[in-house]
């Protein structure tokens, strides 16, 4: 069982961000411990002038080379459609990838996807051949629609980015995945506990992308390691069958060797 | 015995005064050296001044604990040794340099609360040993009188220090004017500041240094060359290919200094922000620093806007007193960090570089510095005498 992204099949289903770190080398350490094959780049913050921040630059593609993975760049901090395709287009050429993990913030106080302009946006980058992978709210309408546009990945939210809430809305998140049985769907931002990322491959989920639970947490390689057993322990859960549960209690061996007195 | 520094930053400044001081040369070494003068060469890209030195674009805070999330035990342990090293050195300087040991104080807004409860959950399970204290709104105003309306809740952290960064530049830079020749080792120094060393060929028991003075090419050989060029030394700064340090990056920083008579905060007010370690240092007579932002780029163009709204934005939102203060200056500078954010001490031959202080110059620097003048004297004498802090650089 492999994560499918546009026909690319990855062995790990964990996407994991490189920002936060305590440093580059603890970074590159929960990487190799978690042992995802993608990683997401912010090119906006590291980029202040051409050419610049070219030392991590070279880093993040050790790490990535080491892995046999890939870099995810994507559109952090775009408030707009435009703002995000022409970032996209740089990144592109930057990265030499036509993935883009698209993100368009609506609201700076829980920084929401704009909904609306992510739409605009996805639409104009399929149309310039890139390979989308939009971050979403939890929207069945605006996930649908996405998928409609040609998205084969589409990335909800649990809760909002760096919050580490977990998954807030299990109902909607369900909803996406009976809905959309095709899409490749990861779970994207707000994930605090392995066992958030390990109920989103219960549920059915494709994959799971995340980066403050693993950067933030006491010892960052620890944690990284413990996503990506919860990961496995959640996709061989979904794939074993889960059990349906039921309204009353029924006892594992049988009652019939219990003296009367003893049953109720 | 020629000795050359290249980097007159703070670490070479430091290292400049200790060799003058035969500071390397220990009991029997002392006095049997004692008779051979040392020349040490002080090569600098820059103007005496040190504009474009790292610690110039820094707010000199001595706060181990305040920097220890983000940052390996071994640092914070230098810096709390280092605490305890600065009042000896600075004391030795002709030139008066403010320092001061009245804590520092951690907030933090509403919003980024989980953040504070991190910090303290952090010093708990990692420095239990050491001292804090959680303020609540009435003890916080007690402290700290005009910040405590802003905040429900704060930590104190009582060891926490500063010192003037950019006076010790300058008392550091008149101190080894004062001292060479040095009355009692005669040590001298030659200090070619806006020279810029072109080359390092490093050899078993001299290394020749390369460099451009105006438009006129010199070379020289030494007995040891000590480099402490900071982000000189990086592997892709298209002026300096020589000796590059593989594993060494740069990290830009930018910070505002403010002229603020209507503000009265006495000591470091760090508050909690997603991303950066933002700070409030008091400089006095109501001027202060805001900074620093952290982003990966060897970029040391003007700061961008989006910083400035930033920095000033956290600045305000601590005391709305900022809102009327004077923008003295905004500086944007890059700081050398190695991939751990450690410092390294290297050996090759006659070559020693001492790098990677990162935003941890002058917090580390006196232990850094003993640290450097035992591997000197090691280097000097052949011998392999322990190093004071080894199981820190190890």
């Amino acid at each position: 069982m492999s994560l499918n992204i546009y026909g690319q099949k990855l062995e790990s289903r964990l996407l994991i961000g490189s920002a936060l770190y305590p440093s580059p080398q603890v970074m590159k350490e929960a990487i190799l411990a978690s042992g995802s094959q993608v990683v997401t780049l912010s090119l906006k913050r590291q980029n202040p002038a051409e050419k610049s921040g070219q030392q991590i630059w070279r880093y993040l593609q050790e790490i990535v080379k080491q892995t046999d993975g890939h870099l995810l760049p994507n559109t952090a901090g775009c408030k707009t459609a435009k703002e995000a395709v022409t970032l996209a287009h740089m990144s592109r050429e930057i990265c030499q990838t036509d993935w883009i993990k698209l993100e368009v913030i609506g609201d700076d106080y829980n920084l929401q996807p704009d909904p609306i302009e992510l739409l605009y946006a996805a639409e104009q980058l399929i149309k310039d051949g890139f390979k989308v992978l939009p971050y979403c709210t939890d929207d069945l309408v605006v996930c649908q629609r996405l998928y409609d546009l040609g998205c084969q990945v589409i990335m909800p939210w649990a809760s909002p980015i760096g919050t580490g809430k977990g998954l807030m809305n299990p109902y909607n998140l369900e909803t996406i995945r009976f809905r959309l049985p095709d899409a490749t769907l990861i779970l994207d931002a707000g994930i605090g506990k392995p066992s958030d990322a390990c109920l989103a491959m219960e549920m059915g989920y494709d994959g799971v992308l995340l980066n403050s639970a693993v950067a933030l947490a006491d010892n960052p390689v620890l944690m990284a390691k413990a996503f990506g057993q919860a990961l496995q322990a959640g996709e061989q859960g979904y794939v074993a069958g889960i059990m349906e549960q039921r309204q009353t209690a029924h006892p594992s061996t049988p009652t019939l060797d219990t003296p009367f007195w003893h049953q109720n | 015995m020629n000795i050359a520094i290249v980097g007159a930053g703070l670490m070479g400044r430091l290292l400049a005064l200790s060799l003058l001081r035969n500071e390397q040369l220990r009991g029997e070494q002392l006095r049997q050296k004692q008779s051979q003068s040392v020349t040490i060469t002080l090569f600098d890209k820059d103007n005496k001044l040190a504009h474009q030195s790292a610690a110039y674009a820094a707010a000199g805070l001595l706060t181990p604990l305040g920097e220890s999330l983000h940052c390996s035990p071994n640092i914070v342990s230098m810096g709390f040794e280092s605490l305890g090293l600065w009042p000896t050195l600075l004391d030795s300087l002709h030139e008066h340099t403010f320092f001061q040991q009245t804590g520092a104080i951690m907030v933090s807004h509403e919003q980024d609360k989980g953040d504070y409860q991190r910090f303290v959950r952090h010093l708990k399970n990692n420095y239990p040993e050491q001292v804090s204290y959680s303020l609540n709104r009435a003890e916080l105003l007690e402290l700290e009188p005009e910040i405590g309306r802003s905040f429900n809740h704060a930590l104190y952290l009582p060891q926490e220090g500063q010192l003037g960064n950019r006076r010790l530049l300058v008392a550091l830079r008149k101190q080894l004017a004062k001292e060479s020749p040095h009355a009692s080792t005669g040590n001298r120094l030659n200090w070619l500041s806006e020279c810029q060393v072109v080359g390092i060929d490093v050899g078993e028991h001299r290394s020749k240094v390369t460099y451009l003075q105006g438009s006129e090419k010199h070379s020289q050989s030494f007995d040891l060359v000590i480099d402490c060029r900071g982000t000189g030394a990086t592997n892709n700064n298209s002026n300096s290919a020589c000796a590059p340090l593989a594993d060494l990056r740069s990290v830009r920083g930018e910070l505002f200094q403010l002229f603020a008579p209507e503000v009265n905060i006495s000591r470091p007010v760090r508050l909690m922000h997603p991303r950066y370690q933002l700070y409030i240092a008091p400089k006095g007579k109501g001027f202060y620093v805001v900074g620093a932002t952290e982003i990966e780029s060897d970029d040391d163009s003007p700061m961008t806007v989006r910083s400035a709204m930033e920095l000033l934005s956290a600045a305000y939102s601590v005391h709305p007193g900022f809102a009327e203060a004077n923008i003295r200056q905004h500086v944007s500078q890059c700081r050398p960090a190695f991939s751990d954010n450690q410092p390294k001490i290297t050996v090759q031959d006659t070559l020693i570089q001492v790098n990677g202080l990162f935003r941890h110059g002058f917090l580390i620097a006196p232990v850094v510095l003993k640290q450097t003048l035992a591997v000197i004297e090691n280097s000097i004498n052949n011998t392999e005498t322990a190093l004071p802090y080894a199981d820190l650089f190890s």
